[in-house]
């Protein structure tokens, strides 16, 4: 039951401030974004020339940086819920000693994506701890550093964490009576595992690739870093980097941009309706 | 002391009437209890009491005071709550100090005063315990030393001894009662349980779907409900469904007929209406098995079968076929025993006492 | 085979599973940890010693300094913001209660280069005097305050309102309960918005990777970035790589020493 002793009005002084900076600083560059992406290079500056040429040479100049810029976010969500599965179903589940240490582990990647680059990239480079042992397999680091593999590996590390809550939320909402009951009713663990547990937290695997790759839409130093030289600079992210604030084309990068913000929308929007938790 | 006076109090949640029309009275001093089950709106009608809701009609006076529209800050009471609301980060004394310290009283009057709080729910020496290392009576004896503390003009108390185990609770309502006494405050109780409700207080309101059922003391409402759901919600009865047959008003004497019985009551306290059938209701307790040769000492007296016999404790309450009705009559002391076996028996009841209810 | 022989085996696999997933997530830093202070010698052999710390820049340590400052900044602005605004949303009945709500969360799905691009072009045109140092904390206020505002819902939506209720009775005005009722009892739970906030600040690279032309102001993550494109896997970067990464595992295990995983759990835990 809430309380009514508070009185309506009372709430515009509490919330306004924060309505104020979400709309100052968040809706209106939003806006802006979205006006510039239909302007030519930087003309919205001076005089303003519209076109909507960005959206339409975007798709053919840019299309390899889409496709793998997709290619890298979709596989690092396919990794992280075939990684974060069985880690949330363990932590809730089975483990009950050091649970919080673990939950805690969990934070770091939060951290941000550049660490993450730059630890893997000293990994693999000569002369670092793994160059030895590639080495006797006659194998060149260079060929596993710069490759798309690693780049997925970093960013799935990256968004493990987000995955993690996702299918954890899902699974926390499971009754255990459902269980219990297909494992009276003669279901053995595994078949119980996939014709129960399984489907029930569907929803949470749904949510946790989408926001996987929601948030590896968006990553840079990882592919940069870690992709090499070819894969790893044709990403979106980058292309938005350079031809923005680098080559100064703002309507073409405002332009990447948006399209970037409407596919992430268009992700989210689905994992809200899916999802039961309050944070992504 | 201070008269608490609520009338007409309504409070809607949607389309559903919570409280409806509530008019409630308590004198200087007394201690009224609001009985009836979960739901009933006993509680959202001592919150607008307390000013944590805001009722959507009528009014509530102190005294003259009007304090309907104040917020419950404003209004000098001591409200007391089913779980325990003693603020978790403050210990026992910062916690019945708190009310002074919002009074802004001085510093040496607080301590008196905490004192003399926790001396009266004999919780002395136990100041500088956190909440979570007291019991739950402890817990609730602290809650009302915080209530009291700041001297308050109207307790009101919001079922303080649901959450408490039987044994407690016992102890605690007399606790209650004498608290009451000393202070000599107003005090205006909630509860679902109508052996707690009895036991302290001086009047009853029965509510039931956010309606006052009845009022009256405690004798007055066992002995003669007036509604079926006060018979059956306060103690055990046996209904029956009768027609009236015949009403002789000089002998103030009422002939009821349920399965061919003629049941008679003496001075009815509703108007009858030959057309009308009536609800009557006989306590288990007021049934006696009689010897034969009495008949005549009651002014109802059948024959009938026993079909089962149940030993509860202090009673065994015996199920009687009597044409065909089913009645529920309870036996007590050694006798009782006689009973246990009396499966398939005939025996003869007698009884004088009974209720026609109003519809 | 038991029963009981089956649980132990269920068991050790399932810690040595977390186990191995926790070690991947640790790699990144322990390897960057490893760069920063393992010294091979010319004979062979390995030594440890922590010299690289001292040579990172002076620059880089103002880099630092000025983090620290938009971090400790950005969180008071959003926890004086977010956490009336949390009280509002759940203690008051609001008709548009979920919009709101997904308003002022719409940030975090904007993926932040983007939001960086769209900041930059509205400093560039509308909020001149933000290009600079404020443009910083106003960008981090505004991108983290679903943190603040996440877990001061939780705090309040925990907090039983009986505890409210019953310092009204006793006389407390709206304000006095606020402060010395609510605040102190949600305070453990608002906390853990804060220590979000401040790790995350202290860290965050891409939105910081486009204010940092308009703005000519640089943060200790970017120097780490440029240093690690310029001066490739030096010792000395990888001590700087280390130092923000140290400090906010060490924000984050005082937290939780204190306060333990609950209050975060249901924010970003489960």
């Amino acid at each position: 039951m809430t309380t009514s002793v508070g009185r309506r009005w009372a709430t515009l002084p509490l919330i306004t401030p924060a309505i104020a900076l979400q709309s100052l600083f968040f809706f209106l560059p939003l806006i802006m974004i979205l006006i510039v992406s239909f302007t030519y290079r930087d003309t919205f500056f001076f005089s303003p020339v519209y076109t909507l040429d960005n959206y339409v040479k975007m798709f053919r100049i840019y299309r390899i940086d889409f496709q793998n810029t997709f290619f890298l976010a979709g596989m690092a969500g396919l990794i992280d819920i075939i990684i974060g599965y069985p880690f949330a179903y363990i932590l809730l589940r089975k483990v009950t000693r050091f649970a919080d240490v673990f939950r805690a582990i969990l934070i770091i990647p939060l951290f941000g994506e550049l660490y993450i680059a730059y630890g893997l990239l000293y990994l693999i480079l000569p002369g670092g701890p793994v160059s030895r042992l590639l080495d006797t397999l006659g194998i060149s680091p260079l060929d596993v550093l710069y490759s798309a593999p690693m780049a997925i590996f970093g960013m799935s590390l990256y968004t493990l964490p987000f995955v993690v809550y996702n299918i954890g939320i899902s699974l926390q909402g499971i009754d255990r009576s459902y269980e219990e009951a297909a494992r009276c009713l003669g279901a053995s663990r595994l078949k119980t595992f996939l014709r129960v547990t399984l489907p029930l937290s569907l929803p949470g695997i749904i949510t946790g690739w989408l926001t996987s790759f929601g948030w590896n839409l968006g990553t840079l130093a990882i592919p940069v870093l870690l992709g090499g030289p070819i894969l790893g600079t044709r990403v979106l992210s980058n292309q938005i980097w350079t031809t923005s604030l680098v080559t100064s084309d703002f309507g073409m990068g405002a332009a990447i941009g948006v399209m970037v913000v409407a596919i992430t929308m268009v992700v989210f929007y689905v994992v809200v309706k899916f999802s039961r938790g309050v944070l992504i | 002391m201070t008269r608490v006076e609520a009338i007409d109090l309504v409070k809607r949640y949607g389309s559903f009437v919570a409280v409806d029309k509530v008019t409630l009275r308590a004198r200087e001093g007394e201690l009224v209890t609001i009985l009836g089950p979960s739901g009933c709106g006993k509680s959202t009608t001592l919150r607008m009491l307390a000013g944590l809701i805001q009722p959507d009609g009528g009014r509530i006076f102190f005294d003259e005071r009007d304090v309907t529209s104040l917020p419950p800050d404003k209004r000098n009471i001591g409200f007391v709550f089913q779980r325990v609301a003693l603020f978790p980060h403050m210990n026992v004394y910062k916690n019945v100090a708190f009310g002074l310290e919002m009074r802004k009283m001085p510093k040496r009057v607080i301590q008196e005063r905490v004192k003399e709080a926790l001396r009266l729910v004999h919780m002395e020496g136990y100041e500088d315990r956190m909440p979570s290392q007291l019991s739950g009576g402890q817990a609730q004896r602290v809650e009302i030393a915080r209530v009291l503390a700041t001297d308050p003009e109207v307790l009101l108390f919001d079922e303080p001894l649901s959450n408490i185990d039987a044994k407690l609770k016992d102890e605690l309502k007399y606790e209650i009662r004498r608290i009451q006494r000393e202070t000599r405050k107003t005090l205006i109780y909630v509860t679902h349980d109508q052996a707690e409700a009895f036991a302290i207080s001086d009047r009853v309101y029965v509510m039931n779907n956010g309606r006052i059922e009845q009022e009256g003391t405690p004798l007055e409402i066992y002995t003669n409900p007036r509604t079926p759901f006060i018979a059956s919600f306060i103690g055990t009865t046996n209904f029956i469904e009768t027609s009236l047959k015949d009403y002789d008003e000089k002998g103030g004497i009422a002939t009821l007929e349920a399965s061919g019985l003629e049941i008679r009551v003496r001075h009815p306290s509703i108007l009858l209406d030959r057309r009308r059938r009536y609800f009557i209701s006989i306590r288990p307790e007021d049934i006696k098995v009689i010897n034969p040769d009495d008949q005549k000492s009651y002014l109802n007296s059948f024959k009938g079968t026993v079909e089962d016999a149940i030993f509860i404790g202090t009673t065994v309450r015996l199920n009687i076929n009597v044409n065909g009705l089913l009645l529920k009559v309870d036996t007590y002391g050694a006798e009782r025993f006689n009973f246990l076996d009396s499966k398939g028996k005939e025996v003869v009841i007698g009884f004088d006492s009974c209720t026609i209810l109003n519809m | 085979m038991g029963r009981g022989m089956y649980e132990r085996l269920s068991s050790i696999l399932s810690y040595l599973y977390l186990i191995l997933v926790c070690t991947a997530i640790l790699l990144p830093l322990s390897i960057t940890l490893y760069r920063a202070i393992v010294v091979y010698n010319p004979d062979g052999s390995i030594t440890i010693s922590f010299q690289s710390y001292t040579m990172i820049s002076e620059a880089f340590w103002d880099k630092v300094l000025v983090n620290v400052s938009i971090s400790l900044l950005t969180v008071a602005i959003d926890v004086a913001i977010a956490v009336p605004a949390a009280y509002a949303l759940v203690k008051y009945e609001l008709k548009a209660k979920r919009l709101i709500f997904t308003y002022l969360n719409g940030v975090w799905y904007v993926p932040g280069i983007s939001y960086g691009l769209a900041l930059v072009l509205s400093y560039y045109f509308v909020y001149k005097f933000l290009l600079g140092f404020w443009g910083f904390v106003v960008a981090y206020s505004t991108g983290f305050m679903l943190l603040a505002l996440l877990t001061a819902i939780v705090a309040f939506r925990n907090l039983d309102p009986v505890y409210e209720e019953a310092a009204r009775c006793l006389g407390a005005g709206r304000l006095k309960t606020f402060f010395k009722v609510t605040l102190p009892l949600v305070g453990p739970g608002i906390t853990a918005g804060v220590v979000l906030i401040l790790v995350l600040s202290l860290n965050e690279f891409i939105t910081a990777l486009l204010l940092s032309g308009p703005t000519r102001v640089k943060t200790a993550p970017l120097q780490v970035f440029s240093d690690i494109r310029h001066a490739g896997i030096q010792p000395f970067v990888a001590a700087e790589a280390t130092v923000l990464q140290l400090v906010s595992l060490a924000i984050v295990i005082l937290y939780l020493k204190f306060f333990g995983t609950k209050y975060l759990r249901g924010a970003i835990m489960i």
